[in-house]
């Protein structure tokens, strides 16, 4: 970015990336319409990864940690945040060449600023998935996640699947200069204060203080029955977003306090359970591989 | 003829602490595989980046060397048949490698054997390689290792590039398709190149890299950081040389920048400023001339700093996000006490087997009081012990979660800031886990030292109760550095007491805490114990002579905590310049504390150099075989003076009424070193006499016997008194 142009707002930066991963070749696909923790659980990614055909997708997806909730109030801790998600299967032999040429295209010049790949290994114990890669540090603020996805849904990766995941927010405020997240400019005239706050304080609020317990767990009790019977007909799509629901579930339970050390092991087991299923009915469905008899 | 052979590996980047083993492994695989090939060749020097891994031989020699051995084949006559081949011929010819009609024949014991002259060798060090360096890189080893793209190739992070050279010729390896070429990478974006290496030169590799915003040698690196450091504000002796270490493996081209930070954030604890600064942005902390920290920090970048204010601006601006989430999980945890706190402890597991903290602070409390009664140190126990009751609260505050290495540190700050208990208080909670580490502080204040001992004989005793004593290399709780440090604490505060007697304390309490606990254990031990306070001894030394004894009778449990601490004990020792000899002469002679066994030990040492003392000891191991030797008569229970005939006897007789009255003086003062010296002087000449001139096994029974009593009655009281010097070596 040279000193005299102005820093790309929100949703500029979002433009931006769909416009340079979309000439690179991914299809730009739109947000996956359930709660999700982050945009590896998108049915893009989490099946998209499986089997040998390449594969390559953009897209954002808002991801809520009910755990991070701050009302708003503080400056990089968000109950909702923004990924970018750009998933290419097999990675490329140049996959950090093109990774940064993507940062220049939403102002930020590797050669001006200290930009390190820092080791950062992976790892989602609820589906069951591992990678390694960097985390991203540019100034020394995380500004991306960079993953050669090794395992996903406990299947080998062949080929292996690079996973880059770009926090908006951070990118934003990097960019834009901005302490707080409140004030990152949205697009013009328009904040993201104006456009979240609200949400952000009641979704908090709701998280820790409101959300039935005895409600969220039947809620997950009867999601996990429903994703079990919904594979029995091998429709994996429609199953694994009951398992989406009971990960969202679990998270807000575990905002309001409502899981114990040992609950939490035994709650992780049962979602991994879960996405293991998902991902072999998908492979068997998708003819990846053969249905055991 | 040799040549210059060089090969880097290019990577994408590797984690930092990965670099010196990988290198240092393949550097040594390539000196054995030179070795076994039969390449004659110098040492193989490595270099790394975080980008590379680079390996030089200054010769290699271009050729294999050619060796010619003799191989004897199978019998000639079951070689052919009917004057043809056999299959056992055909196999022969076919393993050495030659055609039928070039094998001769060899005689041995009359019977006729094919026979072949072998030469190994000769082939082209180039060839060998091409096919050698792929899989040597494939064996390297790393913890966690990865695929990626399409290939089947697993190594920490994507391997890249390859540039293989013997000379000028390139070495056209294949890395599961990755070939091998001459183009090195520069910085990856100060001056990527790439640039070409036309042939094996390590100092111009080193200076084309240099041009190119690399710098080979991670000493190099680390120096200019250093250097950087100290020149910005960083004062020596708090300088971080492990942070130094990792930043010097995160760059390539390292450069500091000084960035400032609010003043309000120095009214954080330091520590807390100083964690938060290292352990989430690499970051060290400026000081001021007179050693306090300044409102600045300095950070390593990987870059020329051509916009510096840029950057800086940037690692400004995420510090100052960090301190100010430090600043809140520090308000936050203020506004409860650790006292209130420690309701929560109850649900905190120290070990699944074991109980909760809450448990075991109850217990540690306990046992302060008990170390403080036994020292003769109550006032400082109380301290202890009420401390106790405050420690480990902060493992429930926001802080600590954060950052698991400030425990204790914390608790010392909330002790004092929030439950405004007195300094002397607060600083015995953080002295607790004194020392953290091998080389760590001992606690400096007596009520520190107390509670440490406290908290781990309580761990040591617990964990080896519920079978986690340590086993070979496995020590999760690290257990024997936990009693190591103990060890020392006890010595550095000249704390006498019996330790078993604190075990003793330890093992009641956790027996009324805990369920699982092994009664088998407790038994044992108190049984024991009660024993060795029968006669008067200290219950410690049977538990020595077990150890020396591993195939008695005693109960496991209880030799692992006894070879726990005799063990550490001796390394104490060992570290303290005591011999192997002196610590068996030690661990002979009834056991009188760890104190007292380890001022022994050293005074003992130094009379080493003392040559009465060596004669004393020599004098001595001819009575404790002389002892032995039963057959040839038994000793008197008691010396008569009137059966003495000798000039020697009675003067060895009388030397010894009066050294003994002189030693016990001493003794009662635990003056070892004295002891010995006196005991040496005045015994060594009258002992020396006695063995020359007088036939102790005399015709009559009852003189043998009495001078057998004589010796007896000296070596036992020595043995007993200070150590068994029978086991001191002498030559």
């Amino acid at each position: 970015m040279t000193k005299f142009e102005k820093a790309p707002t929100l949703q500029e930066i979002i433009f931006r990336l769909q416009k340079y991963w979309s000439e690179y070749g991914c299809v730009i696909v739109q947000p996956y319409d359930h709660e999700v923790g982050a945009g590896t659980f998108h049915p893009c990614t989490f099946f998209g990864v499986q089997g040998p055909d390449p594969w390559k997708v953009a897209y954002v997806q808002p991801s809520r940690r009910p755990t991070d909730g701050r009302y708003g109030d503080n400056p990089n801790r968000l109950y909702q945040h923004h990924q970018f998600q750009a998933i290419i299967k097999p990675s490329p032999v140049n996959a950090q060449e093109v990774y940064l040429k993507s940062l220049e295209a939403i102002g930020i010049d590797p050669r001006v600023h200290d930009l390190r790949f820092e080791e950062d290994d992976w790892e989602s114990p609820t589906l069951g998935a591992t990678g390694l890669g960097w985390q991203i540090l540019c100034d020394g603020t995380e500004i991306s996640q960079f993953t050669y996805f090794q395992q996903m849904a406990g299947f080998e990766m062949k080929p292996v699947t690079l996973e880059l995941t770009y926090g908006l927010e951070r990118i934003a405020a990097f960019v834009q200069g901005k302490d707080h997240v409140m004030d990152i400019e949205w697009t013009e005239g328009v904040t993201y204060r104006d456009m979240r706050k609200m949400f952000e304080y009641e979704l908090s609020d709701y998280s820790f203080s409101h959300a039935s317990v005895e409600r969220h767990w039947q809620f997950f009790k009867q999601a996990e029955t429903e994703c079990k019977e919904t594979l029995e007909a091998k429709i994996p799509y429609a199953a694994y977003e009951w398992l989406m629901n009971c990960s969202h579930w679990f998270n807000v339970l575990d905002a309001r306090g409502a899981i114990s050390v040992t609950q939490r092991t035994a709650f992780i087991g049962m979602i991994r359970s879960m996405a293991l299923s998902c991902a072999k009915c998908y492979r068997v469905v998708k003819g990846i591989d053969k249905e055991e008899k | 003829m040799s040549l210059p052979f060089f090969l880097e590996i290019g990577t994408e980047e590797l984690p930092a602490s990965y670099l010196p083993n990988y290198a240092r492994q393949m550097k040594e695989d390539l000196e054995n595989y030179f070795a076994s090939a039969m390449l004659e060749h110098k040492d193989v020097v490595c270099a790394w980046t975080p980008r590379r891994l680079a390996f030089f031989c200054a010769e290699l020699s271009e050729v294999q060397s050619v060796k010619e051995s003799d191989v004897k084949g199978p019998p000639v006559s079951v070689s052919f048949k009917d004057g043809a081949p056999t299959k056992a011929a055909e196999n022969f010819a076919l393993k050495v490698g030659l055609p039928l009609d070039k094998i001769g024949r060899v005689e041995e014991n009359g019977k006729e054997y094919l026979f072949a002259r072998v030469k190994e060798g000769g082939k082209k060090t180039t060839e060998l390689l091409k096919g050698k360096i792929p899989e040597l890189i494939k064996g390297l080893r790393s913890p966690k290792s990865m695929r990626w793209d399409v290939k089947p190739t697993t190594f920490a992070r994507p391997i890249r590039s390859l540039c293989c050279l013997l000379g000028s010729e390139l070495i056209d390896c294949d890395l599961d398709g990755l070939k091998a070429g001459r183009e090195i990478k520069g910085h990856r974006f100060l001056a990527p190149g790439p640039f070409e290496m036309e042939k094996a030169d390590f100092a111009e590799y080193a200076k084309l890299l240099k041009e190119h915003f690399v710098i080979l040698s991670f000493e190099e690196r680390r120096a200019i950081i250093k250097e950087q450091l100290l020149k910005f504000g960083c004062i020596e002796e708090r300088l971080d040389e492990e942070l130094i270490d990792i930043c010097a493996n995160l760059t390539e081209y390292p450069n500091c920048v000084k960035g400032s930070i609010a003043p309000e954030y120095l009214e954080l604890p330091p520590e807390v400023l100083i964690t938060t600064l290292k352990k989430h942005q690499k970051s060290f902390p400026c000081y001021d001339s007179e050693g306090r920290l300044e409102a600045s920090f300095l950070s390593v970048t990987n870059n020329d700093l051509k916009e510096e204010a840029l950057i800086k601006t940037g690692y400004e601006r995420v510090i100052s996000a960090r301190l100010s989430d430090a600043r809140f999980f520090f308000n936050e945890d203020k506004e409860v006490t650790l006292k209130e706190r420690r309701e929560k402890l109850k649900n905190v597991i120290f070990q699944k087997d074991i109980g909760t903290y809450f448990a075991k602070t109850e217990r540690v409390a306990c046992i302060a009081t008990a170390l403080g009664e036994m020292t003769g140190n109550q006032e400082a126990a109380e301290i202890a012990s009420e401390a106790a009751l405050l420690s480990r609260s902060d493992l429930t505050t926001a802080m600590v979660f954060e950052f698991p290495e400030l425990q204790g540190i914390m608790g010392r700050i909330y002790a004092e800031r929030v439950d405004k208990v007195s300094r002397a208080h607060a600083l015995a909670i953080e002295e607790m886990y004194k020392p953290r580490s091998a080389g760590d502080d001992l606690p400096e204040t007596l009520p520190g030292a107390i509670l440490s001992i406290a908290d781990k004989i309580d761990t040591i005793i617990g964990c080896v109760t519920v079978g986690l004593a340590p086993t070979g290399s496995a020590d999760p709780y690290m257990l024997r550095r936990q009693t190591f440090g103990l060890l020392k604490t006890i010595i550095a505060h000249k704390l006498r007491f019996k330790l078993s007697d604190l075990a003793k304390v330890a093992v009641e309490l956790l027996e009324a805490d805990s369920d699982s606990f092994k009664k088998n254990f407790v038994s044992i031990m108190t049984e024991r114990m009660g024993i060795s306070a029968a006669i008067q001894e200290n219950e410690l030394s049977l538990i020595a002579n077990s150890w020396f004894e591993p195939h008695s009778d005693a109960h496991k449990l209880e030799k692992q905590f006894t070879s726990l601490f005799m063990g550490r004990f001796e390394t104490v020792l060992k570290e303290e310049g005591v011999s192997y000899d002196i610590i068996q002469a030690i661990f002979g002679s009834p056991w009188p504390g760890i104190y007292v066994a380890r001022k022994k030990a050293l005074e003992l040492q130094e009379m080493k150099q003392d040559a009465e003392f060596l004669t004393l000891c020599n004098m001595l191991t001819r009575c404790v075989n002389i002892m032995k030797d039963e057959k040839k008569g038994t000793a008197a229970c008691k010396v008569d003076t009137a059966l003495f005939a000798e000039k020697e006897e009675k003067e060895l007789w009388d030397a010894w009424e009066n050294a003994r009255l002189e030693a016990h003086a001493l003794l009662e003062n635990c003056e070892f070193g004295k002891t010995v010296k006196l005991l040496a002087s005045k015994m060594a000449k009258p002992l020396d006499d006695f063995f020359t001139n007088v036939r102790i096994y005399a015709d009559d029974k009852a003189v043998a016997s009495n001078r057998l009593a004589i010796l007896k009655s000296i070596s036992d009281t020595i043995q007993n008194k200070i150590a068994d010097l029978s086991k001191i070596v002498t030559a």
